[in-house]
């Protein structure tokens, strides 16, 4: 019991944890358990002045104002610090110093043997130096992981011992004239190609990639090509070196998979080709058959006409003429044939009049537009409109983009085909659109995808839209749903001319 | 469980079986997690399934396992930068254990996910007292079997742990008689 407060001192301790009790003279009384762990010669009945020098603020600048109520004190033997307050209490005759310890870390606590124990529950210090040591801990984990990354990717680059001689990628060093320093065994080849060895002059090429470093301070890369082997250097501005480090990496394999890639992609727009040119064979035939059997027709007629009746010459114009006909109707649905049975990928890009592919691509589906009764209508053009493509891809697009118009509209009342076509500056817009009331909102993120249909087994590979955005990817153009329209309407937007335009940026 | 969980069971059985037997450890386990964030929680199923795989590793029994990775916490933690944390919580067995629940409770102010076991200390005496833990995840009692003998060593003290109750019994809790 403590009988200045009448309080018990356990009690008092589980409100305040760092306090000592004073008497008129200034002479020491009572001191909490954990004030003592602190200052271990507080009971020895000395005086506040002789164990404790009042200090206003050491760190604090002196325009803050401290609160009059507010001390704080250091133990003169080792420099501890509270923070705190004193008070008068009623019966005048002692006070009381209630306080915080001054510290940032925990270890400062735990050097003077202070425990969790000490504090009061209440206590919020241990928490905020909890928080601090969190932080730290955080810090130093963070920074460790920082390390173990750098020096994993150092190992990638250097070998597992640091060393470049013992890296399995190449590493080589250039002074800033172009002057070769160091290369490691496995830049052998590059060095090779280079035809360069240690102290002479790397190609003119290489010579600018590092006046270029050197100009932009920004890593340039290069890739290389050695008897059977791709490497893609980096070259690296070493300012601790005064160097250029180029690091190497073998990227054969990575090009071989991206060929056969290339290759499989290539196989795919082939197999779709043939895909349309099968679905078209029964519809050609037909097609081919009726002019044929009108030439068949008239050419025995003008035969029999000939033998009786010699001077009927107008009938004989007039079935010679539809003869004519015929075999043009034949020749168009041939030669677009030929041109969708073409590979077309190593077609030069030639400049060619849109009206004639559009023909040709119509006279290909005509067929089954007739069969399904639907009705198409084009925009005329002029037969000048030259574009310069791969004729035969661009008619494998439209083929591609008319049959899904067939398959989308064959079975609704209004059934009609729409291929419009718009000239601008630098462009030409190519649009399909048919009767269709448009793409479901939930097909139309996967719409260009391979392999992606809606239509019923067997009858769409879904290549078709896929293949038809990478050709006229190609081409350097664009192939969008237009989302806006109240019918189904693809857009082909073309470069008119290649060579001269850039490729046109859509949003996908 | 926290990742610093993780990390001293990792570096428990490293100790024990060097970092390709953790590795293929951690293949059997099926966690793809290489390293772990000792303040970021991870699913107490990755813990389980470690020291599962790694009992059958070392060839003993998972409480073994256990009760040796709750001996190797103590000393895992001081090393892993936590050694003022531990030295907070007292300078004898007792004292530690008496304060766990007021330190665990302080540590969820910065790892809120952090869900604790409940340890009581009662009839304490000036080398004994009656350890009660109360813990919802299934099997750890031999974690706090090792954990103890873990402070004997800190303290360079013998400390003994007998079990009075069981939860294997029926009881809702552990209780251990603790001397030291």
């Amino acid at each position: 019991m403590i009988k200045t407060l009448n309080i018990e001192k356990s009690t008092l301790e589980k409100i305040t944890a760092f306090y000592f009790l004073f008497d008129s003279k200034q002479v020491i009384v009572e001191a909490s358990q954990a004030i003592k762990k602190a200052c271990p010669k507080i009971d020895s009945h000395q005086t506040v002045s002789n164990l404790f020098q009042i200090v206003v603020s050491e760190s604090m600048p002196d325009n803050v104002l401290i609160p009059e109520e507010m001390i704080i004190i250091k133990y003169k033997a080792n420099g501890f610090k509270f923070k705190g307050q004193v008070i008068l209490l009623p019966s005048e005759s002692y006070t009381i110093f209630v306080g915080s310890p001054v510290v940032e870390h925990l270890e400062e606590l735990t050097a003077k043997g202070i425990s969790l124990s000490d504090f009061c529950i209440h206590d919020t210090l241990f928490d905020y130096l909890m928080l601090v040591h969190t932080t730290e801990q955080a810090l130093i984990e963070s920074s460790h992981f920082e390390k173990e990354l750098t020096t994993k990717t150092e190992q990638e680059k250097y070998g597992p011992a640091g060393i470049p001689s013992e890296s399995p990628f190449p590493i080589l060093r250039i002074d800033f004239n172009g002057y070769l320093n160091y290369f490691n065994a496995a830049a052998m080849p590059i060095v090779y190609v280079w035809n360069c060895q240690k102290g002479s002059l790397v190609p003119p090429l290489e010579q600018e990639v590092i006046q270029t470093v050197l100009k932009t301070n920004e890593i340039q890369r290069q890739e290389i090509l050695s008897s059977n082997q791709i490497f893609l250097l980096e070259f690296v501005f070493n300012k601790k070196s005064q160097s250029i480090d180029v690091f190497g990496m073998d990227i054969t394999e990575k090009r071989a998979a991206e060929r056969l890639a290339l290759e499989q992609r290539m196989q795919l727009i082939s197999t779709n080709r043939l895909s349309e040119i099968g679905k078209m064979a029964a519809e050609i035939m037909h097609e081919i058959g009726t002019p044929l059997a009108i030439i068949t027709s008239y050419s025995n007629q003008i035969q029999e006409i000939v033998k009786e009746e010699l001077s009927n010459l107008p009938v004989i114009i007039d079935m010679a003429q539809s003869i004519e006909k015929s075999a043009l109707r034949i020749s168009s649905v041939m030669q677009g044939m030929r041109r969708l049975a073409r590979e077309g990928k190593k077609d030069p890009f030639i400049s060619t009049s849109l009206q004639l592919i559009i023909n040709e691509t119509i006279a290909l589906c005509r067929q089954k537009i007739k069969n399904h009764e639907i009705s198409l209508k084009t925009t005329v053009i002029s037969d000048q409109l030259l574009i310069e493509c791969r004729p035969s891809q661009i008619s494998q697009v439209l083929i591609n983009l008319i049959n899904n118009a067939c398959d989308a509209v064959e079975t609704l009342n209004m059934k009609w085909i729409e291929i419009d076509i718009k000239e601008k500056e630098e462009h030409i817009e190519i649009s399909v659109i048919d009767s269709g009331a448009g793409i479901p909102q939930s097909y139309r993120s996967n719409l260009f995808d391979q392999f992606f249909t809606t239509k019923e087994v067997g009858k769409g590979t879904g290549l078709g839209l896929g293949i038809s955005r990478t050709l006229i990817m190609e081409h350097g153009g664009t192939l969008t749903l237009d989302e806006t329209s109240l019918n189904t309407r693809f857009v082909i937007l073309l470069p008119k001319n290649k060579s001269k335009s850039s490729s046109i940026q859509v949003a996908a | 469980m926290y990742g610093l969980v993780n990390k001293g069971l990792q570096d428990f059985v490293t100790s024990k079986v060097g970092k390709e037997g953790w590795n293929k450890i951690r293949e059997k386990a099926e966690v793809s997690e290489q390293t772990f964030v000792s303040m970021l929680p991870y699913p107490d199923e990755i813990t389980y399934k470690l020291a599962i795989a790694a009992a059958e590793t070392l060839g003993v029994s998972l409480e073994a396992a256990l009760e040796g990775f709750g001996e190797y916490w103590i000393l895992f933690t001081a090393d892993e930068g936590y050694g003022d944390l531990v030295k907070m919580c007292g300078n004898n067995v007792g004292e530690f254990l008496s304060n766990m629940n007021n330190l665990h409770s302080r540590i969820r102010l910065t790892h809120p996910a952090l869900i604790p076991p409940k340890i009581i200390c009662t009839d304490q005496k000036e080398h004994s007292l009656i350890l009660h833990y109360y813990s919802n995840r299934p099997g750890l009692t031999s974690m706090m079997i090792g954990l103890v003998k873990g402070l004997g060593k800190r303290f360079e003290t013998p400390a003994t742990i007998r079990s009075i109750k069981s939860k294997k019994d029926g009881h809702d809790h552990d209780e251990f008689e603790v001397t030291y």
